[in-house]
């Protein structure tokens, strides 16, 4: 008998292109331990240099003073009461992005953030987090932020002081009726900032504020406003209540403003033992997270979304009879949508969502126009969905429009603009090309920056002011539902900085506004001035009840969205394409550019880290002559950039996905820096996005000039397996699931995949008489988030590396996102699954380590310790999972450098900070362990579930990952190990893992998938099973 | 000729090389065994700190409670030095402290300069772990480990010095055998306790660890993370 036997229900996992097709570069990956072969190639320093340091250091050390460094211990003067030195204290705040509150609680230590979690009490984000606000922290501790005010005298940089702002507002402002002012400003809900651009326009009568934000959803406000009676109306969606949902080029689990409330919604509807699990179909051009999640997506052009819908409608109007007065006369034929696979797809998108009216729901992106938006509202009506999945509510924070720049940059060309505030935005980055916005802002008399940064702005403005972080100022703005969110200071400004409302105060000549003081006023104005409202809003981050009304609207009734039939042609060779423009996953519009955690966190579709690129489909990418890390010219409405291509499975045909965000020049040493000679990360789209051409836009393709190298870690810690007949389905293996229907037929088919001999241990086993710390990660809720990794980052204090040492494959993450592809190229299912330390039972890593570095605990855990490790890396390389973190190099020296002592705020002081040649990995977050056994034992008790959150679990948008002890039997994770669905990754190595995956389920429509066989599954003997959460596996047999 | 060569007496060194070739590895290892164990170079640190505060005076002779002043020390990781106010409780004439105790001592200016600068003093650390270890004071003391089992008799001490090596082998020591340095919760501030009718400290130590439910916990990640 072989011994190892698999199931044939297994797919064909992959991770790339290069994977599926066996390249030579995939090969190279997987038989060196870290890719670009560090072993070969040693950047710094030489291996004689090194002798000659040990040398050196080793007299020195000899020489040097017995004792270590002396100490001080500096008490305050005066402690406040409840304050514990040492101990972390934890406050709700905000940050705004986009015009949108994020509920947040901060940690702080002795005074200073540390990490940022999410708000659980608050409705929108129940404890979690998008990777933009973990990322904060180290945004507060950038060295590159501006630290104080300055002025442009004569093309030079001179020093300015806050008294020159007075001053100019006094000359030149007060007084006048604000003629020839104009501000432009980021989208702010708050109602304290709204009421202070109220007492600017008493001021400055003829003043201009305008709003700008690079991604903006005006497009669905204005298409609902035209059937909402002209309201600005926002949906509120409840996914939890859907059992159909079809989104139109909408992230709903990505970069959504909500998606941190959509995702706990929709992950309570697909675990299949909860509830009955919903289904999900996605139309959009490029990869979203939500795309990925789909149980069925169609990649088409943002084009022909329309077109789609359209078929929908009418689809449901003939077969089912809904909506039958909105429905188009015709149906778009020709093109795609003679392809079968696209008719079959509208088919069984109608027949789902009339099977479930009320229960379904249709949602568009805010690429698409506003006639989709506002079919796509009345679509919702006629299904009954109004009141159940989707709410709409009327908002009182309107959306940017970007017509309102344009209008701006108009009146500055024409010289009717004599001062221009940009108060925190970067337009002379991020604003459409078309506008030319640096142009005309040169032609302005009086420009003045305020800003976190030095930009591309600041660096042509007159003056510029620095701007506090919002961990640093108080400030209030609305969730997406509208919840009214507070926010307070955990730090005073490092640099001097002014918020928002101090530096509009000042423009209006009230230099005395203090933020505190007008927040507390303004928000006794809507509340009730008592203080005790106050307070308790200030601590609880929000003030409850205070969501958006309902709007009263009912007669819902929208037209059919217009559709240029010439748009259904499928794409062909020769033609132009279609530019995809996105937000970025990781750096939003740019804004967080000089953040490394965001800039070396791998794309979630992608995999790219420190870039972006063109990403085109791979039968696009053929058809076109263009192959990965070309560097290609692209033609955009007569302007032209050269970006570097890669082929991403799924990218639609004749499309190009262009994330923004990069390209910056003036933004700091991480992300690019003129004055420094720091080259920009990745390439600027911005140079190819029109106001015309927002979200798509035809784009032609220039010359190859050339390659440029990118830097993927998709197929990074690649696992291997036992011969190359055996890895396709090996990959099937790591990454478990099945569909419902075979999850119904054979709930724990998951563990059946593999089958081996009984597997007897060379040790004995230890006992666990106490705690037994144990993990477990649902697939078939995580969305490929990320947010867990950085989570870790800022929880652990694992540093960056950069471009160069990721592509040698020294990345340091200890939660590396797998992004499994599987089926076809061109429209392939994807599943995301985290890996981190499995801390397994019989470790690996632990009967290799010759100094007894990495060591197993009483309580499991497989504990790594630092100051014994001497960097054999061994143990990395017994690792069957490859989760083990080499610091190759110093990562951290720059903090022992004197003018770091800023960057060092933002290390959790809990955990150590490593050094070069010290291996580390996930400890399970031992610190928060520690600190939950330690509070109990002293009250002694036992820990509780629940007592310990680790960081991933906490931010982890989906629920996905449970923490706790594995002994106790009534604890979430043990449930969870108990589940059908749990699997231990590789378990015939009997290394028996404490985490333990749930397969994947995924919900397919019977039509559209190939049909599934129920197979016995008797007749496996003796065979032996994987999972083993109890750590006994010869008990489990199947006969 | 007899320029080059070595001068007869010089045979007599011969059978020293031998000597010194074995002798030598030995003392380099006790040098270093010895020479930069804790034992040498922690024990006995005594460093001047910015206010002579002589806890023989306070603690011993006035008998104050350790945690008048280390007041997080059962509660928290750390046992806070106390800020200024504290200090002023007694010795100060102002609106934090109005106890008026040796106003016009010189030895206190340290003490009102920075209570009215605003600036804190800087304490020189005496018992200093390496920054990978970390110490929780209350999971100790809440468990009848008295500070005297680390800091020793603090009460007796004009200037505070470290009496124990500090080091990981000492610290296991009590960890695989806490019997001997446990006593009451109620006598943990109490420096100079012995048990009462003549019981040993192993004995009373056992049935403490019974009563405290005290397994101390030899796990790398229980001290480091």
């Amino acid at each position: 008998m072989p011994s190892l036997e698999r199931s044939e229900n297994t797919r064909k996992y992959w991770r790339s292109l290069n994977e599926l097709e066996q390249t030579p570069e995939f090969q190279a990956l997987l038989e060196t331990e870290f890719p670009g072969g560090p072993e070969q190639e040693w950047t710094e320093p030489s291996r004689r240099r090194f002798l000659q340091l040990m040398g050196a250091s080793l007299a020195l050390g000899t020489a040097s003073s017995c004792r270590w460094q002396k100490e001080y211990i500096t008490p305050m003067v005066d402690r406040p009461e409840d304050w514990v030195p040492g101990q972390a204290r934890h406050f709700a705040s905000m940050m705004q992005l986009g015009g949108v509150a994020q509920p947040l609680v901060v940690t702080s230590y002795d005074g200073r953030p540390t990490k940022v979690e999410g708000n659980k009490n608050h409705p929108s984000s129940q404890g979690a987090t998008s990777v933009y606000a973990q990322a904060a922290t180290l945004e507060l501790c950038d060295p590159d932020r501006s630290q104080g005010p300055s002025k442009m005298v004569d093309g030079a940089e001179g020093d300015a002081s806050w008294e020159d702002l007075s001053n100019f507002v006094q000359s030149n402002l007060r007084g006048t009726t604000g003629e020839g002012l104009a501000v432009l400003a980021p989208a702010n809900s708050s109602p304290a900032f709204e009421a202070l651009r109220a007492r600017f326009a008493e001021t400055y009568p003829q003043a201009r504020f305008v709003e700008w934000e690079a991604w903006s959803r005006i497009q669905e406000q204005e298409g609902l406003a035209s059937i909402f009676g002209g309201a600005a109306v926002r949906p509120v969606y409840q996914l939890a209540n859907a059992d159909i949902v079809l989104t139109l080029d909408e992230d709903l689990l990505g970069v959504h403003p909500d998606q941190l409330r959509h995702s706990k919604d929709f992950a309570t509807r697909r675990r299949p033992e909860d509830r009955t699990m919903n289904r999900l179909y996605a139309v959009e051009p490029s990869y979203t997270l939500t795309g990925a999640a789909a149980d069925h997506r169609l990649p088409v052009r943002g084009a022909q979304i329309a077109g789609v819908l359209l078929a929908i409608m009418k689809e449901l109007a003939d077969a089912h009879g809904i909506g039958e007065g909105s429905a188009p006369a015709n149906a778009p034929s020709g093109g795609i949508f003679a392809d079968e696979a696209v008719s079959k797809y509208v088919k069984a998108v109608a027949a789902d969502l009339a099977a479930h009216r009320g229960s379904c729901l249709v949602a568009a992106g805010p690429s698409q126009p506003a006639d989709v938006h506002a079919a796509v509202a009345g679509l919702n009506a006629a299904l009954g969905n109004r009141g159940r999945t989707v709410e709409y509510h009327v908002s009182t924070a309107s959306a940017t429009n970007p017509a309102d720049t344009a209008a701006l940059v108009t009146a500055m060309n024409a010289g009717e603009v004599s001062t221009v505030v940009c108060l925190g935005t970067n337009p002379v980055y991020d604003a459409p090309a078309d506008l030319a916005f640096g142009e005309a802002y040169a032609k302005v008399a009086n420009k003045i920056h305020f800003g976190l940064y030095r930009d591309e702005t600041a660096v042509v403005s007159d003056w510029h002011f620095n701007a506090a972080h919002w961990l640093e100022s108080w400030g209030d703005a609305l969730a997406w539902d509208g919840t009214h969110t507070l926010a307070q200071p955990l730090i005073a400004p490092l640099y001097g900085g002014k918020d928002a409302y101090a530096f509009l105060g000042m423009l209006i000549g009230r230099g005395d506004i203090d933020a505190q003081a007008w927040l507390q006023q303004q928000f006794g104005t809507l509340y009730g001035p008592d203080e005790l409202t106050w307070r308790k809003a200030v601590q609880r981050g929000f003030q409850p009840g205070t969501s958006f009304a309902k709007s009263s609207e009912t007669a819902v009734i929208a037209p059919a969205p217009a559709f240029d039939s010439a748009n259904a042609a499928a794409w062909a060779a020769g033609e132009s394409l279609e530019a995809v423009f996105r937000i970025d996953s990781t750096l939003y519009d740019g804004r967080f550019a000089n953040l490394g955690w965001l800039q070396e966190l791998p794309d979630p579709m992608t995999k790219l880290t420190w870039d972006n690129a063109a990403i085109i489909g791979p039968a696009t990418a053929e058809a076109l002559g263009i192959k990965d890390h070309d560097l290609v010219e692209f033609q955009m409405d007569g302007r032209s950039l050269a970006l570097a291509v890669y082929v991403m499975p799924g990218q639609a045909p004749g499309t190009v996905g262009l994330p923004l965000g990069y390209g910056r020049t003036e933004c700091g040493h991480v992300a690019g820096l003129n004055a420094d000679d720091i080259d920009p990360v990745g390439f600027n789209t911005y140079a190819l996005r029109t106001s015309g051409a927002m979200a798509y836009g035809a784009l032609t393709m220039g010359s190859r000039q050339g390659r440029y190298q990118l830097v993927s870690t998709q197929d990074h810690h690649a696992i291997d397996a036992i011969g190359q007949s055996g890895r396709d389905d090996r990959l099937g293996d790591l990454v478990r699931g099945g569909t419902l229907e075979e999850w119904r037929d054979h709930p724990d088919f998951a563990q059946h995949r593999v089958h081996h001999p009984p597997l007897k241990s060379l040790w004995d086993e230890h006992e666990y008489e106490g705690y037994r710390w144990g993990m477990s990660i649902d697939l078939s809720t995580c969305t490929g988030c990320s947010a867990c990794t950085i989570a870790c980052q800022s929880e652990n204090n694992i540093p960056i590396v950069g471009k160069d040492q990721v592509f040698m494959g020294r990345e340091m993450a200890w939660i590396r996102m797998d992004r499994y592809f599987t089926g076809d190229t061109e429209n392939p299912e994807v599943q995301q699954q985290p890996v981190g330390c499995m801390h397994c039972e019989n470790a690996p890593c632990e009967q290799v380590c010759p100094v007894a570095a990495t060591v197993h605990s009483s309580e499991g855990t497989n504990d790594m310790v630092y100051n014994r490790c001497i960097g054999t890396r061994y143990c990395s390389n017994n690792c069957p999972y490859k989760v083990r973190r080499f610091n190759f190099l110093n990562w951290n020296k720059d903090l022992k450098q004197d003018d770091a002592e800023v960057r060092k705020l933002s290390m959790n002081p809990e955990v150590t900070v490593r050094v070069r040649g010290v291996m580390e990995k996930c400890s399970y977050c031992i610190q928060r362990i520690s600190t939950a056994r330690i509070e109990r034992n002293i009250k002694g008790e036992r820990v509780q579930d629940g007592d310990i959150v680790t960081a991933c679990q906490q931010v982890c948008p989906s629920d996905a990952i449970h923490f706790g002890d594995l002994n106790d039997q009534t604890s979430a994770v043990r449930l969870k190990h108990n589940n059908d669905r749990a699997y231990a990754m590789l378990p015939e190595l009997n290394n028996k893992p404490r985490t333990a995956y749930l397969a994947s389920i995924r919900n397919p429509h019977p039509d559209l998938a190939p049909a599934y066989e129920a197979k016995g599954h008797g007749g496996h003997g003796h065979d032996d099973h994987g999972d083993d959460g109890n750590g006994h596996a010869e008990e489990e047999q199947h006969g | 000729m007899s320029l080059y060569q070595f001068p007869r007496w010089t045979d007599a060194i011969r059978p020293l090389l031998g000597v010194t070739a074995l002798g030598a590895p030995v003392y380099l290892v006790l040098l270093f065994y010895y020479g930069a164990s804790p034992k040498t170079l922690a024990v006995g640190y005594e460093p001047t700190q910015p206010v002579p505060f002589s806890h023989a005076v306070h603690a011993g002779e006035l008998g104050m409670d350790c945690r008048y002043c280390h007041n997080t020390v059962d509660k928290a990781a750390h046992a806070a030095i106390p800020p200024i106010s504290t200090c002023l409780n007694c010795h100060g004439d102002g609106e934090i402290g109005k106890g008026r105790i040796h106003l016009d001592s010189e030895k206190l200016d340290p003490l009102r300069e920075a209570a009215e600068g605003g600036e804190p003093l800087a304490w020189v650390r005496v018992h200093d772990l390496a920054d990978y270890a970390y110490f929780n004071h209350a999971a100790h003391v809440n468990k009848g480990v008295s500070c005297v089992e680390c800091h020793g008799r603090v009460d007796q001490m004009e200037v505070v010095r470290q009496v124990e090596p500090l080091s990981m082998g000492w610290c296991i020591d009590c960890h695989r055998d806490p019997a001997p340095h446990l006593r009451p919760i109620e006598e943990i501030t109490n420096l100079g306790w012995v048990p009462e009718d003549g019981r040993s400290r192993e004995e009373v130590g056992r049935e403490l660890m019974e009563k405290y439910n005290v397994h101390p916990k030899q796990d790398c990640s229980t001290c480091h993370r």
